[in-house]
């Protein structure tokens, strides 16, 4: 023990220290104080794929991490201290038997496992030559560069993009492959998204939380609700899963998985027959009174009054006039002196000749949701009419109200209607950019805070974006004409941090695709099962490793990430590699990757470094010293600006120019009514309600379950998987969430080991069964590895990758492109020996 | 400061004393008398049970895989899986447990080697030197909070976490209340890590103190009163719910 404590440091040597107090222990009080020292403590940021990018300290003794602890020094003191247990855990990753400490070349079929170390020259020019014959025979926009989440790594992930648009490669896309694009906003909004920021929830007086469950997945931000508890708010939780949010609502409902657009229907129509919707505010801000051509469902233009007049200017009914009125979209708002009329058929005659019966948009959106009394909107959803009622009458009285959409509503097929749903829901109430309130729907990391332009493009070139669903399961016969899918098709996979062969949906279909492909590079730290099919592997410096930037959608922070440890083993960051990549492939492009990182920090600070830009007066010394706050309002909510002045929708939003996002709200205001020719023929011009797609691709009589795959609370996807802390809390098997009534019919009881499956794949795990989970439900926390099941892929040899033509009216990459619906999928359950 | 900026320190010293000022500022214990007795309220209503604090509990003081001096129990049946009662209502809560360092600690009384004593601000200490290893005291916890060095502990990663120098195999150990960092002013790690804020720690002979107020507002309970340990660790009840 004399030994030991000559590496310790006692409290009796630290100048200053506080007293402990004194006690009857006295003698041994030295002991009791003992610590080991550490070298140094660095700020830093986590990173994984769950939006929180939380500020840590990373303790550093002999070069490794020894521990990681929330620094919680954010200069708005309500966020301390941000971090979760999975953050807290990552040294064992860092520094785990999974980490790949060396390039790897593949020894044995694809697939196998088996590879022999490389060096790193041989790796790189392998992989160089390789990319380079694939680009001078196929083109280089053949080979896919697939990532995740940039906004958790500006920097790094940064430098695909560079790369890809140096040498012409097709970057893929996360947000949408994710499911977590929420088509219901630039739809309605024409926004790819836009949230309150997390501390905003603490001001509601009523949280309606649809299929989210932030105390299990937003671990950090989930203390604002209860702060909004604690004031008074009433918190209601609408969910199929009596969840850890459940668990603390003042209302838990329990619908029917996939039916959120009936339920916030029913609640519409009890608000508008209960006189508190707020007419007014639909008026001003929604294209609700904009008149709508009754013979073809296509708004009224000024071009159709006159020859010669504006296709881009709308027309409504002034009811004072009694006569049609011209309106523009520089304004939001109603002209002075026009009464503009939410109901109602007016014969308008053409430029034609031709008199066409017209009536406003709002009259197509009002006799849709009268049919969804709170009688009707029960029996589709299953809670009962009267807790409809409730929820409309104590939601729209109270003020503020906010409502919280997860990826339990979000990820369906049709995922864009229960947003469109609940947004008309928040507009009716004119809970619309109000500290409070709000419609945001948190499930993904998405929101470009800064323009990354001056870093991401290069040479004047900028990377082709292809979503990753086309890569994985080829074009679409509706894919949108300005997808640049290669002509030559896909040739290459470059897979960086990502678990793509475990994590994307209807996998099977995937692997297919990765069957037929010359190349397949990925870059990680950890032996994940996507490494393990991988041509060459190449380790990549975690994020304790490197310098990075990363901000947060719910967190208007910018934070430096900074390196605490050298990379472990043999592992590079993503642009030592790229800028080693670059320089064999073409050698005259070099020079664009030879930026140090400080250098390329300041690049992507540079281009909102401009008067009211986001990143105004921020500097890479500020960022070393802390998190700095964007220039952003505080409270950081959407929509203030349209609300407040009457500016058309949308706001601006990075990277897309702002042209782009016109074109998915033309009128410049909220939509609700969309006139596009395919929400025309689909019947989904306003919101409804559409029954779960697989219903029509499966067959419930052979599949009669939800197969539901909702984010752990122990993993973020499938990292945290291996973390052994996390395992010793929840175990190290997947398991089968069931309800006592469907195991009880199938003769399955807890531990039995039982098969998943749908006429995509099938897995095998172990069952548990429990009342929070609902009858004709069957969940398995999604992010499991392969090794965790008894035997199969995981959950996402079942999950389904069916394309919505409605995402595919226009395209911008992860803002109007096709989103993912995990959970809309059937499955079937059976016991195996 | 070095060229880094001032959140990252490089001087080899306590983990305490390389904390970036406002770190060390967000967890400053403050003013304190001489003689505290050092106490915890737990907020059960801002309990999420993430077991943030029973992970940074482990990592800070090097517990062995298998081991958890801090762990979080879920009312009920299994890991977070809720209560249901005869007409299927569901509830779902969770207790944090570690030692409640008693004002009449039976396991100090039974201690046959004084290895465990109460120490500096009254809390439950054990000398892992003197300790022989007998585990009476894990018999006399009614807590269950003690856990034992059977043998060759193994840690993940395998040279080990944190601050704390680890134990002798064949000793008893348990939650110190993080004395190491009391002594240096700041609060145990597992206050400092809780990312819902349901941990208060403070002076329970303090009437002025925040952990007093709240645990007289909120009706704070102990655990196993009638046993008479006299825990200083307090549980705030569940707020009232307000159905529609």
């Amino acid at each position: 023990m004399v030994e030991r404590r000559k590496v310790l440091i006692g409290a009796a040597v630290v100048g200053g220290a506080a007293a402990v107090g004194a006690g009857t222990g006295a003698a041994e009080a030295d002991a009791s104080h003992d610590t080991l020292p550490v070298d140094k403590v660095v700020r830093t940021t986590c990173s994984p794929n769950c939006t929180g990018s939380c500020g840590q300290l990373a303790f550093v003794r002999d070069g490794r991490v020894v521990k990681i602890q929330q620094a919680a020094d954010y200069p708005d003191k309500a966020y301390n201290p941000r971090g979760c247990m999975k953050g807290l855990s990552y040294l064992q990753q860092i520094h785990g038997d999974d980490r790949i400490m060396t390039p790897l070349i593949r020894t044995g079929t694809r697939g196998s496992g088996e590879f022999r170390e490389a060096t790193w020259d041989e790796a790189l020019d392998r992989v160089a030559a390789e990319l380079k014959r694939i680009g001078t025979t196929y083109g280089y926009d053949s080979i896919h560069v697939f990532g995740q989440v940039p906004g958790s790594g500006y920097l790094h992930k940064g430098a695909n993009y560079r790369a890809a648009a140096l040498l012409g490669m097709t970057h893929g896309t996360s947000f949408d492959f994710n499911g977590d694009l929420p088509m219901g906003m630039p739809i309605t909004f024409g926004v790819q998204n836009a949230e309150h920021e997390a501390k905003d929830w603490a001001n509601t007086r009523f949280a309606l939380v649809v299929g989210a469950n932030p105390l299990e997945t937003r671990i950090p931000d989930a203390k604002f609700l209860l702060d909004a508890a604690d004031a008074g708010a009433q918190i209601v939780v609408v969910d199929p899963t009596f969840s850890s949010t459940a668990a603390k609502a003042d209302t838990w409902l329990r619908i029917e998985p996939g039916t959120d657009a009936a339920f916030a229907l029913g609640v519409v129509n009890h608000v508008l027959a209960s006189g508190l919707g707020d007419l007014d505010f639909v008026r001003t801000y929604s294209d609700a009174a904009l008149l709508v051509r009754t013979d073809t469902g296509r708004r009224l233009r000024e071009a159709d009054l006159r020859s010669g007049g504006d296709p881009n200017r709308y027309v409504v009914w002034d009811a004072a006039a009694g006569a049609a009125a011209v309106i523009g979209t520089d304004r939001l708002g109603m002209p002075a002196g026009v009464s503009a009329a939410l109901d109602g058929t007016y014969q308008i005659r053409t430029a034609d000749g031709a008199v066409v019966a017209c009536e406003p948009g709002w009259a197509a959106v009002s006799r849709e949701v009268a049919k969804w009394t709170p009688e009707h909107a029960a029996e589709v959803c299953g809670a009962s009419a009267e807790m409809i009622r409730r929820v409309a009458v104590a939601y729209a009285t109270a003020e503020p109200a906010m409502i919280m959409m997860g990826g339990g509503t979000n990820h369906w097929f049709h995922g864009d209607m229960a947003g469109r749903a609940f947004a008309l829901l928040a507009t009716v109430t004119g809970n619309i950019g109000r500290s409070g309130g709000g419609f945001s729907v948190y499930v993904g990391q998405y929101k470009v805070r800064l323009d990354p332009s001056q870093w991401y493009n290069a040479a004047g070139k900028k990377a082709k974006i292809v979503p990753s669903v086309y890569f994985a399961y080829g074009p679409t016969p509706t894919m949108h004409p300005d997808v640049p899918y290669p002509k030559a098709g896909y040739k290459a996979l470059f897979c960086t941090f990502a678990n793509m062969f475990v994590q994307s949906a209807d996998v099977n279909r995937l692997m297919r695709t990765v069957d037929g492909l010359d190349l397949v590079v990925v870059l990680d730290h950890q032996m994940t099962d996507t490494v393990k099919h991988a041509d060459v592997v190449l380790p990549v410096a975690s994020w304790y490793e490197k310098t990075d930037l990363t901000a947060t959608p719910l967190h208007p922070f910018l934070q430096l990430q900074q390196a605490a440890i050298e990379p472990v083993g043999e592992s590079r960051t993503e642009l030592d590699i790229w800028r080693e990549l670059v320089r064999r492939i073409a050698p005259e492009q070099a020079s664009y990757m030879d930026v140090s990182e400080d250098d390329a920090v300041r690049l992507l600070l540079a281009a909102s470094n401009v008067a009211g830009g986001p990143t105004e007066g921020i500097t890479l010394e500020q960022l070393k010293e802390g998190p700095v706050r964007l220039r952003v309002p505080d409270p950081d909510i959407p929509f203030g600006d349209q609300i407040r002045n009457l500016t058309p929708f949308p706001p601006k939003q990075f990277p897309a120019p702002i042209e782009k996002l016109r074109e998915f709200v033309p009128t410049g205001r909220i939509e609700f009514y969309k006139d596009d020719a395919r929400f025309i023929s689909a019947g989904e011009t306003v919101p409804t309600y559409l029954t779960p797609h697989d219903d029509s691709v499966s067959d419930p009589a052979r599949y009669p379950l939800r197969f539901l795959t909702p984010h752990s609370k122990w993993r973020i996807h499938s990292t945290y998987a291996n973390n052994p802390w996390m395992r010793e809390i929840h175990g190290d098997r997947a398991q089968v969430f069931m309800n006592p009534a469907d195991a009880d019919a199938r003769g399955i009881r807890d531990d039995h080991a039982v098969e998943v499956f749908n006429e995509r794949g099938s897995f095998v795990a172990w069952a548990v069964v429990d009342e929070a989970h609902k009858e004709g439900s069957v969940t398995v926390f999604e992010g499991w590895w392969p090794g965790q099941f008894a035997r199969g892929r995981g959950v996402n040899e079942l999950t389904s990758s069916e394309v919505n033509p409605i995402h595919e009216v226009h395209f911008v990459a992860n803002m109007w492109s096709p989103s993912t619906g995990w959970k809309d999928c059937r499955c079937e359950v059976r016991r195996v020996s | 400061m070095s060229a880094e900026g001032s959140t990252t320190t490089t001087t080899a010293r306590s983990a305490v004393e390389a904390l970036p000022p406002k770190s060390r500022e967000y967890g400053a214990i403050g003013t304190t008398s001489d003689e505290p007795r050092w106490g915890m309220a737990v907020d059960t209503e801002r309990c999420i049970g993430c077991w943030s604090c029973a992970v940074i509990c482990k990592s800070e003081n090097d517990i062995p895989l298998g081991m958890w001096w801090n762990r979080i129990l879920t009312e009920g049946e299994g890991l977070d899986q809720p209560t249901v009662d005869n007409g299927g209502d569901m509830t779902m809560g969770w207790v944090p447990l570690a030692c409640q360092h008693c004002d009449d600690p039976p396991c100090e009384k039974v201690c046959p080697t004084g290895a465990t004593y109460v120490g500096e601000g009254k809390l439950v200490m054990v000398d892992q030197d003197n300790c022989i290893g007998c585990r009476y005291c894990m018999a006399a916890c009614p807590y269950g909070v003690r856990v034992f060095n059977w043998g060759d502990a193994e840690y993940a990663p395998p040279a080990g976490t944190g601050v704390v120098p680890p134990r002798p195999t064949g000793s008893v150990e348990k939650c110190t209340m993080c004395i190491h960092r009391l002594a240096e002013g700041v609060v145990p790690s597992c206050v400092w890590s809780c990312p819902a804020e349901a941990r208060i720690f403070g002076d329970l002979d303090d009437p002025n103190s925040d952990i007093v107020a709240k645990i007289k507002a909120r009706g704070g309970k102990q655990l196993l009163e009638d046993k008479g340990t006299h825990p200083k660790v307090f549980y705030l009840e569940p707020r009232r719910r307000r159905p529609l």
